[in-house]
């Protein structure tokens, strides 16, 4: 009779445990604002989004996340090449691209830190990223 | 990698500071238009460009020592 009890009294923490995890779950993601027929999501500097044309493509405004602020990272570009002599030697990894005659390398740790690089293949606007 | 380059005018793409479905979601100075993956190219999904396309470029990810060997005269961003 006592281990019949123990059980359920078990299975009542655990399903309520569960229950509290859904709940958190569903809690998280970000909160939309309607105004009229737009929509925007708010991020962590106060600046509102507008994703009403995201909306309409099936963007879920639930399923943006963080809003850490358009300036919490710095963009790199063409000051961030590395001028003094390269490593040959160096197993770091990179995103590699060639064309018009030219080659680039970009470090994925910096792109890691920094997210984008925006610079030039030739005379061709590009844009790193990872 | 993609090309940055729309109409003549080249954007200047930055991380917006929110990411859909854990991807980061980019906007450009430019225009604050909001670019997102999909499909090989980065798509305006809000904004001045809304459903317009940057397409991918091809591109290699590979360790440093391999790819100096084969392109010595490359350019080194670390």
């Amino acid at each position: 009779m006592k281990t019949k009890l123990k059980r359920k009294w078990i299975l009542f923490v655990i399903l309520f445990a569960f229950a509290g995890l859904l709940l958190v779950s569903q809690s998280s993601g970000t909160a939309a604002l309607k105004e009229g027929e737009k929509t925007y999501i708010v991020d962590q500097t106060g600046e509102r989004w507008n994703i009403t044309q995201a909306v309409s493509l099936g963007f879920n405004p639930r399923y943006f996340e963080f809003g850490i602020g358009r300036n919490a990272f710095t963009p790199l570009g063409e000051d961030n090449w590395q001028e003094s002599p390269v490593d040959e030697y160096s197993q770091m990894r990179v995103i590699g691209i060639t064309g018009n005659g030219e080659a680039h390398a970009y470090s994925i740790a910096k792109l890691w830190s920094h997210e984008t690089a925006n610079t030039h293949l030739g005379s061709q606007p590009i844009v790193a990223g990872y | 990698m993609y090309s940055r380059e729309i109409d003549g005018q080249a954007l200047t793409l930055a991380p917006s500071g929110w990411t859909y479905r854990r991807t980061f979601v980019l906007y450009d100075k430019e225009t604050g238009t909001l670019w997102y993956p999909d499909r090989g190219s980065l798509m305006g999904i809000q904004g001045k460009h809304f459903k317009r396309r940057l397409p991918m470029l091809e591109s290699t990810d590979t360790k440093f020592n391999k790819w100096v060997k084969e392109n010595p005269a490359t350019k080194l961003m670390k």
